[in-house]
């Protein structure tokens, strides 16, 4: 039973996969006739024959020779060697090597903003639990209506204008020379921490807040459980209660949700990104798109959904573990 | 068989009471005023505003601090009164939230209660769809998506009514699954209803409530969305969006210069917006499903209790003998 | 003189909210003696489960004010008694079986892990020890192979099989008192005259005091010596069972008694008590059946009845009954 799911489960992933992949095949070539028009060199006074040389030789540096079909089918086995194709960027990188060396950049802003804000709202999540009813609680209830309808990127212009520029705590744009001087050391380390911190921040305000409002209502949710009596009844000490009983239990719907952000780590990112100057996948994106690099749009876009299936993938697995009553294949 | 006119009044004091409802509950009032203050701007830009920043002619010196002609300054790239800004901007959040919101409201249920309904192959073919669309980024596909066709109006509705369906069609369908069970749809199917009667007359009105209370918080989330896009500089560009003016605050060096009212006022604007959306969504919500009512903490209670009236009600259980003496 | 086990006099229990006081539990006498049957009987919301908890102390974090001006458990007098201290005493003198056994079992952990917890917190034993215990607790219950269902889930046993291990838990540490609140609601027919055989059994062989409390007097019938019945928070009767069931006396009695099928009953008809219990914010002035009563006088309205102790040491709180056994 569990392993046919699996497998199963492993072979719709796939599917899925491949649909993305058309999909962002061929969306770029919608209502283009040429995809190549934009690259090839004037004709200045060459003739067509030879202008025709030109442009065939454009069309295979960047993969574009032959028909639509015979592109596809090329892309797709690249694809499965590990090659996303040729960017549009002067010196035709290869957009998997682009990715890759922003890719750390990215990881270090929103892993540590996931961690951050999951230590700290159910942290803080559970304490309102805890006081529920007090002023604490009610003081998260006022400030998760806040921030739920407070774009990040306008707490993040707020915090570059006050902590960056008004103050100068931290610097509101990134270094440049961060990504090249980058060494193994203390100084290093800590200079990218320092620049992070604004990012990171404007990204966990609203983090911590619905981290820890998840983990409240769930906290709560759990205590009012029959079992949480039973175990009561059983004269089970408070704190066993609260560590064996409840938080166990409460994880659930908290691992549901880390799941989620887990595959939206990399791609959900841009804005910030952007405002604070950050060398990551999402400004790669964006420069992409104002270049009109398809290839390396393309490329991003199929990394990500790959990122993404793959992390849904390990959350569904790993769910079981937690909560035995999923048994693999069907959910509660 | 009701008439068509009755029907419609029944429909028509089913809402008045509805929006009675939401008008006593005090997060859906403050909700309530917002939106209609909002909506109400939009619609009276024009005058309401001192200056048109539509208007090349009116623009004047770039970035002049707040006075009395110039409430909030001026843009610091272009020279437009801020103010006025603010005013028309109300006009993109509004309409593409609302319009968005609408359009999701009536693909997204008619999605869902098509695919829990027919059940089989059209189930089949649209859970597929939803799957996949959760799966592909949405901000960085939108961007793609833009970039091929234009940043017009009409291709940002469309592309956000794309992704915006699916999580409401997902909860429509639960629902429309347990409908179908229920005994008055078994009733009419073996009193021979067709297909589509059911689904139109008896499962649409079942989920009814489920898309109003969904409608009010895609729309704040659709407002999010746009002032994202017309922030990175993805929106209609022709259009003064309340993005767009913090793109380009932040570009033309708002920050620098410490114009911070540049920043502040178009934030604020969608912030109010979205907030007041919200209220409403989570108003209906509760309305709606009772259960949601969030339980006051005891604790509180305790502190307020009049311990003298608190001492009657304990006396007051005791047994006493009167009564029993005076009737004998 | 056989002991007390549980002895609670003038037991009150509100819950104050934002709309005012819920009286829950409205001064209630209630003493059990060791190796006894006491069954608490009324309909659901008349506070039975609220009394219960309240005398286990369990109703610390729901927002209840508690009044008794007595409760004491084997001797002890538990109104004082720190939460820490309690502690020790839930469990080993006093446990508690509840009524849906689905959700009162913790759904991430196995239920053996569940049963050595009170082993290990009572009899400070080693995990390994407490597995045997509780291995051999399960098999008491007459759970089939016990060391395999030690380690499956509760989603994994059938309700009868689940409910059998809360009463291997209420038994664990041989308690002097054990209270069963609705332990056979969520239970098949069948079923039900299982859990209902195994507890009787276990009681009478343990000789241990039992609280029963349900709604269903067929339950109750064979098992209990003394019926507690409850009415909107206050005791209405209370006889030894076999009287009770020979002559009810309160007409709520009577209609709860009447709305159980009897085979004898050659009417084929049911007495039925119309409307349902009062709003417990908002009670009826006098008795607090009367608007449900079919025999309700002028006295009825506007006195609350006593509880009366007749010559034949029954109690009945009825104006009807006062008057019928006046001199």
């Amino acid at each position: 039973m569990g392993k046919i799911y699996i497998v199963k489960r492993i072979l719709y992933t796939v599917f899925v996969f491949a649909v993305v992949v058309t999909l962002c095949f061929f969306i770029p070539r919608i209502g283009v006739d040429d995809p190549c028009s934009r690259y090839y060199p004037a004709q200045g006074n060459m003739s067509d024959a030879q202008y025709e040389v030109i442009k065939e030789l454009t069309r295979e540096q960047y993969g574009l020779d032959g028909t639509t079909w015979s592109q596809f089918c090329r892309y797709i086995s690249n694809l499965c060697k590990g090659d996303l194709g040729t960017s549009y960027q002067s010196g035709s990188p290869k957009v998997i090597d682009l990715i890759f060396a922003r890719l750390p950049w990215t990881l270090v802003l929103s892993v540590s903003s996931m961690l951050i804000s999951l230590f700290f709202g159910m942290l803080i999540g559970a304490f309102c639990a805890w006081k529920r009813g007090g002023w604490q609680d009610r003081a998260l209830m006022n400030a998760s209506t806040i921030t739920t309808a407070l774009p990040a990127f306008f707490l993040a212009l707020l915090l570059a204008f006050f902590l960056g520029f008004q103050w100068e705590i931290f610097p509101a744009y990134t270094d440049q020379n961060m990504v090249s001087s980058f060494r193994w050391n203390a100084k290093s380390v800590l200079n990218v921490a320092y620049n992070a911190a604004l990012p990171v921040i404007s990204s966990v305000i609203g983090g911590i807040i619905s981290y820890a409002q998840s983990t409240r209502n769930s906290v709560i949710a759990v205590s009012n459980e029959n079992f949480i009596i039973t175990a009561k009844a059983k004269g089970v000490s408070n704190t066993a209660v609260i560590y064996k009983h409840t938080l166990r239990n409460a994880m659930l719907p908290i691992a549901t949700s880390l799941g989620m952000s887990i595959s939206g780590l990399i791609g959900g990112s841009v804005v910030i990104e952007q405002i604070f100057n950050w060398n990551g996948v999402g400004t790669l994106f964006l420069e992409a798109n104002n270049t009109n690099d398809y290839p390396l749009m393309m490329g991003i876009m199929i990394f990500l959904s790959a990122f993404a299936l793959v992390a849904n993938l390990v959350t569904d697995l790993c769910y079981s573990l937690l909560d035995p009553r999923v048994t693999l294949g069907e959910k509660r | 068989m009701k008439s068509k006119v009755e029907n419609l009044k029944i429909l028509k004091n089913k809402s008045g009471a509805f929006v009675r409802k939401i008008w006593k509950h005090r997060q859906g009032r403050i909700g309530m005023i917002v939106v209609l203050l909002l909506v109400l701007t939009a619609v009276f830009a024009k005058w309401i505003a001192p200056y048109d920043p539509y208007d090349v002619t009116q623009r004047v010196d770039k970035g002049l601090s707040p006075s009395l002609t110039h409430l909030l300054g001026t843009s610091i790239t272009t020279g437009q009164d801020v103010f006025s800004m603010l005013i028309y901007g109300t006009r993109v959040s509004l309409s593409v939230g609302i319009i968005t919101g609408l359009a999701i409201a009536v693909l997204g249920s008619v999605l869902g209660v098509a695919a829990g309904y027919l059940g089989g192959i059209v189930d089949m073919v649209l859970m597929r769809i939803v799957d996949i669309m959760i799966v592909i980024p949405t901000l960085p596909l939108t961007i793609v998506i833009t970039n091929i066709f234009g940043h017009s109006y009409v291709v940002i509705v469309l592309v956000f009514v794309l992704f915006g369906w699916q999580s409401l069609s997902r909860v429509v369908r639960s629902q429309v699954l347990l409908l179908k069970n229920s005994d008055y749809v078994k009733a009419a199917e073996l009193a021979g209803a067709g297909k589509k009667y059911i689904m139109f007359r008896h499962i649409l009105p079942g989920v009814s409530h489920l898309v109003v209370m969904n409608t009010a918080l895609t729309c704040a989330g659709i407002m999010i969305a746009e002032a994202g896009l017309s922030f990175l500089g993805l929106g209609n560009p022709t259009a003064i969006s309340w993005g767009k003016m913090l793109a380009d605050a932040q570009s033309g060096g708002s920050m620098l210069f410490g114009h911070w009212w540049t920043i502040l006022a178009p934030g604020i604007g969608i912030f109010l917006s979205v907030f007041a959306f919200m209220r409403l969504g989570l108003a209906i919500e509760e309305i709606l499903n009772p259960k949601m009512k969030r339980k006051s903490g005891a604790y509180v209670m305790h502190r307020q209790l009049n311990h003298r009236y608190l001492e009657e009600v304990f006396q007051s259980m005791n047994d006493v003998e009167t009564g029993g003496t005076a009737d004998e | 003189m056989s002991e007390r086990v549980l002895d609670i006099r003038n037991l009150k229990v509100v819950f104050p909210n934002e709309l005012g006081i819920i009286r829950a539990v409205e001064g209630i006498d209630l003493e059990i003696e060791k190796g006894k049957c006491v069954a608490l009987v009324g309909e659901s919301g008349c506070g039975k489960s609220v009394t219960s908890l309240a005398s286990m102390k369990l109703l610390g974090n729901s927002g209840a004010i508690v009044r008794a001006d007595k409760m004491e458990l084997c001797g002890t007098d538990i109104r004082e008694l720190s939460d820490k201290d309690m502690q020790d005493f839930r469990g080993k003198r006093i446990s508690m079986i509840f009524q849906d056994a689905l959700s009162a079992l913790n759904p991430v952990m196995t239920i053996g892990k569940q049963l050595d917890e009170i082993f290990i917190r009572h009899f400070n034993v080693s995990k390994k020890e407490a597995k045997e215990h509780s291995i051999e607790a399960l098999k008491l219950v007459g759970v089939p192979d016990p060391a395999v269902r030690y380690k499956a889930y509760p989603h994994e046993l059938s309700g009868g099989m689940r409910q059998r291990v809360l009463i291997a838990m209420a038994f664990a540490c041989n308690p002097d008192l054990i209270i069963a609140d609705e332990p056979t609601t969520a239970l098949d027919v069948t079923i039900q005259a299982q859990v209902l055989d195994l507890l009787s059994d276990l009681q009478k062989s343990h000789h241990k005091a039992l609280l029963l409390i349900t709604h269903d007097f067929s339950v109750v019938v064979h098992m209990a010596d003394e019926i507690c019945v409850m009415y909107s928070g206050k005791i209405v009767e209370k006889a030894p069972a076999k009287e009770l069931f020979r002559e009810p006396l309160h007409p709520y009695t009577k209609g709860l008694i009447g709305s159980v099928a009897k085979m004898e009953d050659k009417k084929g008809k049911f007495i039925q008590i119309p409307d349902s219990l009062p709003n417990p914010m908002n009670k009826p002035s006098g008795c607090y059946f009367h608007p449900r009563c079919a025999c309700a006088t002028e006295k009825c309205k506007t006195y609350m009845p006593p509880l009366r102790t007749l010559e034949n040491g029954r109690q009945v709180r009825c104006w009807i009954q006062e008057e019928a056994h006046e001199p």
